[in-house]
């Protein structure tokens, strides 16, 4: 017999030979040996083989360690380097969105200039049918003038009304609203028109 | 088929890994120890012949830098055997095109060889050295790899980066180119 007819086994020879098989396997290997003549030859080959090693290469442990990377800690508060993808990503997409940011900012800009002329004329119809006083038609600037009244309050003598647009000549809210007309809605350290601020002797307010 | 010695290796690799992850350098020491000796051999049995123990060096730094990257599904051995052939391969290609090496085929692998007959004890050895000279280089290292450093063919595939199935045949392939020498 020159060929092994088991060649399973005969894939096993190296690992029985370096004793890395387990007991049942190496032992099934063994009855395998008694029977074959082929896998006797290998067993013996392999042997030599395994024998057949180098001289031994002197080598420096601890140079080599020392030579090596330290290990690098994890940092959770610095981003990793698998987040600066994503970072170079979302400039790349900023840069592109932003085009639209300045569309929108500028909509936003048309809309405040276009409510403040809308407010501005809804004033002037309102102060025209109504010349007694704005406190009952915008509640924000109502509960603006209950909080500055209640500080001003404190302060004995000087009782605060509020003038209307009634208080303004023809010439003057005309100019008013040639300002709200030119203006652009751009400039937001503009001051806003401010209503006058007279002072009536006694009294306090309601 | 159980490779428990594989097994106890691969689990105690990976806990020194997990080790010098954290920080702790004795681990990298355990390491090198470990696996030191076999890159040498495995090393030698590849031809090299100079500078065995800088390329051991190499091999270490190459793995310690990607240790993170390092997947336990395959032994810490034969991870760092894949690095060092690469880097044997490497060298011999720039060696190539520098000129001090025609090329590196098949015809080449006595020569290379030759290195181990002086460093083998006995008679036996020595032929059993001369008929290894013989094979192919994709012998050799299979032959290497699965006789004199006990790999699994999963694993040699793995090293080679080839399939199970050639690694078998290679092997067998040097089994008999080489009882076939010693049988002249």
């Amino acid at each position: 017999m020159t060929e092994c007819r088991t060649p399973e086994m005969q894939d096993l020879l190296p690992d029985y030979v370096s004793a890395s098989l387990d007991a049942t396997v190496a032992a099934l290997v063994e009855q395998h040996l008694s029977t074959c003549d082929p896998c006797r030859d290998d067993i013996a080959v392999l042997r030599v083989a395994r024998a057949v090693r180098p001289k031994a290469v002197t080598l420096d442990v601890a140079q080599i360690v020392a030579n090596l990377p330290r290990p690098t800690p994890v940092l959770r508060l610095v981003r990793s380097s698998s987040e600066a993808a994503p970072i170079v990503a979302s400039t790349t997409t900023s840069a592109r969105s932003r085009p639209r940011r300045r569309w929108s900012a500028s909509v936003w800009q048309v809309a405040a200039a276009v409510g403040v002329m809308i407010v501005g004329g809804t004033s002037m119809i309102v102060a025209r049918n109504s010349p007694n006083s704005l406190t009952g038609v915008r509640s924000g600037d109502a509960q603006l003038a209950e909080a500055a009244e209640s500080v001003l309050a404190r302060t004995p003598g000087v009782s605060v009304s509020y003038g209307d647009l009634g208080d303004y000549s023809e010439a003057e809210l005309q100019h008013m609203l040639d300002r709200l007309e030119k203006w652009d809605g751009t400039s937001s350290a503009e001051p806003l028109p401010t209503l006058p601020v007279v002072s009536t002797p006694g009294g306090s307010a309601p | 088929m159980i490779h428990a010695e594989q097994t106890d290796d691969a689990s105690v690799d990976g806990a020194l890994i997990t080790q010098w992850m954290a920080g702790d350098e004795r681990a990298a020491t355990a390491i090198v120890e470990r696996h030191a000796g076999a890159l040498a051999r495995f090393a030698v049995r590849l031809g090299v012949n100079g500078d065995v123990d800088e390329l051991v060096q190499e091999t270490f730094i190459r793995a310690f830098s990607a240790l993170a990257s390092f997947r336990s599904d395959s032994s810490l051995r034969t991870w760092l055997f894949t690095i060092e052939r690469r880097l044997v391969i490497d060298r011999r290609r720039a060696t190539a095109r520098r000129g001090r090496e025609v090329d590196i085929d098949d015809g080449h692998a006595a020569t290379e060889y030759d290195a181990l007959d002086a460093l083998v004890a006995d008679e036996a050895a020595q032929r059993m050295a001369s008929a290894i000279g013989r094979l192919t280089r994709m012998q050799r290292e299979v032959f290497t790899l699965r006789v004199q450093e006990g790999r699994s063919y999963k694993e040699i595939a793995e090293i080679l980066e080839s399939s199970e199935g050639a690694a078998r045949v290679h092997y067998h392939n040097a089994m008999r180119v080489v009882k076939e020498f010693l049988d002249d």
